[in-house]
């Protein structure tokens, strides 16, 4: 512990703090941070930022360019698709539906798996050797497989589609719980918490969940860049929203259909997907960073 | 060695029962008629279906119906399809030899070209090159993979027109299915021009491999520069270095071998991802492969199909993911059972 100054300076960092300064310090992940939160803006105040509503159809204004082209007008940012209806207030509902779906998956992926993962951990033996393997072999399957089979039985739909998401990535959760609480139930703030008498519950309260939020965190930002390419890939093989849904893989694929004539209807909400990807990766990674920073010095 | 083997032969068996478990309950779960989704024939009357319902078992319990399905499943009989009337274990012969194809060229790129790049960012970290690469590499890694394969389409199918927009070999060939791999069953078949034929698959395999492989070729850039990072903080390589080694002595006797070790378990991981992305990319290039056929089937409700290419497709990640992990335990004794590497 080469804490040099820890008790000379004047203001002592909390372990947030440390992480934030650390990752404030890299411009890209600042930036990355920046573009989040203008999606997480998008998607909370869709109504209020949209020009006009996702559904409404303007039948003189069919295929109109975005505005920077020649033909386009400034009334559509975006341009309109076939129907006529306004692909910029389209994409900002669709961000809404896309990031929202992959948020809702990953916090219910994450409570179910930690806490499966927790009990694993705090197991030993042949109870959760069961519980490892298995979970190992679910982990392989294929989202778009788990997806295929659930629309099969129940019909498609975004619920639907969620709720294979969902499936799909409970399990690397379950993992990495796993091997966290695995090993810091072997070190001795442990050990002395059990002989002061905490029971399983206090110990995983008061001392491993606390020491846990970080590596969540990471985690989590890393399910929800896979959540929202998943909901959108589902969505653009027509398993996941269905047609007047505004969801950005969907949207992208009835873009499909004019590609040639109205190319921007495929590309921006393509790019509006990748930006989104991105800027959860590079913020992600950001904190990764970040916090490996932290520890090491 | 050989209670690792008999662990991990015990684990697939017992995954594949589950497996086929899971896949014989769909039968029940799936809408429709049971005897239907087990079978794919519609009965043409009461007479033929008893018929088929005793030789299914279904007069039975379900732990005696199972039975019978697994039984079946060894014999061969997975059924038929009820879009197409061909037997299902045919038309998975062909459908997942084309998707292990597709999926092997795409490995063998990120290999060839992710792992160099990552040592070679590795070694150079924290310089511009490193920056450029993980910013390179972060940027792949975030396309969608569906998008990505639209826009090769538009670049190099449309405006370029170098590759061919969709399928497996042009309808002037006929070359007949016989491993299912399209590239060996050129070379098999005699009445083809050989080097033409080949040369017009790589032309439609180009474009596919392309946007499935550029994907995991940035997971594995990332993978091993974070591989070799850590590798090259041991205090191993500062007791070769105060030895006096040059960096490339250094590099080539200890940080090749030992970076390799965590990439390994995290390539199994990727082996899901390349095959989800396999089966979206097959739907956008018209690729013969499991991927379109299970989704053709989703489009048409062939349950039948859904149920055993659920099965086959799972047997298969499964299959090379054990493998994979068992081969990274057979070399790597030392690591934990449970523990992953980090990207």
């Amino acid at each position: 512990m080469a804490q040099f100054s820890l008790y000379e300076e004047e203001f002592h960092p909390s372990p947030w703090h440390r992480t934030w300064a650390a990752f404030r310090a890299s411009h890209i992940a600042f930036i990355g941070l920046v573009l989040l939160g203008c999606f997480v803006t998008f998607s909370i105040f869709a109504p209020l930022l949209a020009p006009y509503s996702h559904l409404e159809q303007n039948i003189d204004g069919l295929l109109i360019a975005p505005s920077w082209q020649s033909s386009g007008s400034i009334t559509h940012f975006f341009g309109t698709d076939a129907l006529g209806r306004d692909l910029f207030s389209r994409i900002i509902y669709g961000c809404r539906t896309t990031l929202g779906a992959g948020f809702i998956t990953v916090v219910l992926a994450l409570l179910v798996g930690v806490s499966i993962g927790t009990i694993a951990g705090m197991l030993s033996g042949v109870r959760s050797s069961i519980v490892n393997h298995l979970l190992d072999a679910l982990m392989a399957i294929p989202t778009l497989l788990i997806a295929i089979i659930i629309v099969a039985i129940l019909g498609t739909g975004l619920v639907n589609s969620m709720w294979a998401i969902t499936l799909a990535l409970i399990p690397q959760f379950v993992h990495n719980t796993r091997s966290f609480v695995r090993n810091e139930m072997k070190k001795q703030y442990i050990l002395a918490s059990r002989l002061d008498g905490a029971s399983h519950w206090q110990i995983f309260v008061h001392s491993i969940l606390p020491n846990m939020t970080e590596m969540l965190v990471v985690q989590g930002s890393l399910a929800l860049s896979i959540a929202v390419i998943d909901v959108s890939a589902l969505g653009f093989l027509n398993l996941g929203a269905q047609a007047p849904v505004p969801e950005l893989g969907a949207i992208l694929a009835e873009g499909l259909d004019v590609a040639y004539m109205a190319p921007w209807n495929v590309a921006l909400p393509g790019i509006t997907i990748f930006l989104m990807v991105l800027s959860i990766n590079i913020v992600g990674d950001g904190l990764r960073s970040a916090l490996r920073k932290r520890v090491t010095h | 060695m050989i209670q690792v083997l008999a662990r991990y032969i015990a684990l697939f068996t017992i995954t594949l029962i589950v497996l086929c478990a899971m896949s014989f309950s769909l039968a029940y779960l799936f809408p429709g008629d049971v005897l239907e989704n087990l079978t794919g024939i519609t009965p043409q009357n009461a007479f033929q279906r008893d018929a088929i319902a005793r030789q299914l078992g279904l007069d039975q319990n379900y732990f005696v119906q199972f039975y019978y399905y697994l039984v079946r499943l060894l014999d061969g009989d997975w059924g038929y399809s009820a879009a197409s009337g061909l037997p299902l274990l045919e038309e998975i012969q062909i459908a997942l030899p084309a998707t292990i194809e597709l999926s092997t060229y795409a490995m063998f790129m990120a290999i060839l070209v992710g792992v160099p790049l990552g040592y070679y960012a590795g070694i150079k970290c924290y310089s511009t090159t490193d920056y450029t690469l993980n910013s390179l590499s972060i940027t792949t890694y975030s396309f969608p993979v569906f998008w990505f394969a639209l826009v090769l389409i538009l670049l190099f199918s449309l405006q370029l027109d170098v590759a061919p927009i969709s399928g497996r070999l042009s309808l002037l060939f006929d070359v007949a299915p016989v491993t299912g791999f399209i590239l060996i069953d050129i070379l098999l078949a005699d009445n083809v021009d050989h080097g033409l034929a080949i040369k017009d698959a790589l032309s439609h395999l180009f474009l596919p491999t392309v946007a499935i492989g550029a994907i995991t070729t940035a997971a594995m850039i990332r993978i091993t520069r974070r591989s070799v990072i850590d590798v090259m903080q041991r205090p191993y390589i500062a007791a070769a270095r105060s030895r006096g080694l040059s960096s490339w002595q250094i590099f080539f006797r200890h940080v090749v071998r030992n970076a390799l070790l965590p990439i390994l378990p995290l390539m199994a991981i990727q082996i899901t991802t390349l095959i989800t992305n396999a089966m979206i990319v097959e739907t956008l290039f018209s690729w013969p492969g499991i991927g379109n056929w299970l989704l053709q089937a989703i489009y048409q409700q062939d349950y039948p199909a859904l149920r055993v290419g659920m099965l086959a497709v799972s047997t298969l990640v499964i299959m090379l993911t054990i493998i994979v992990d068992l081969f990274n335990r057979l070399i790597d004794p030392s690591r934990d059972r449970f523990e992953r590497g980090t990207i």
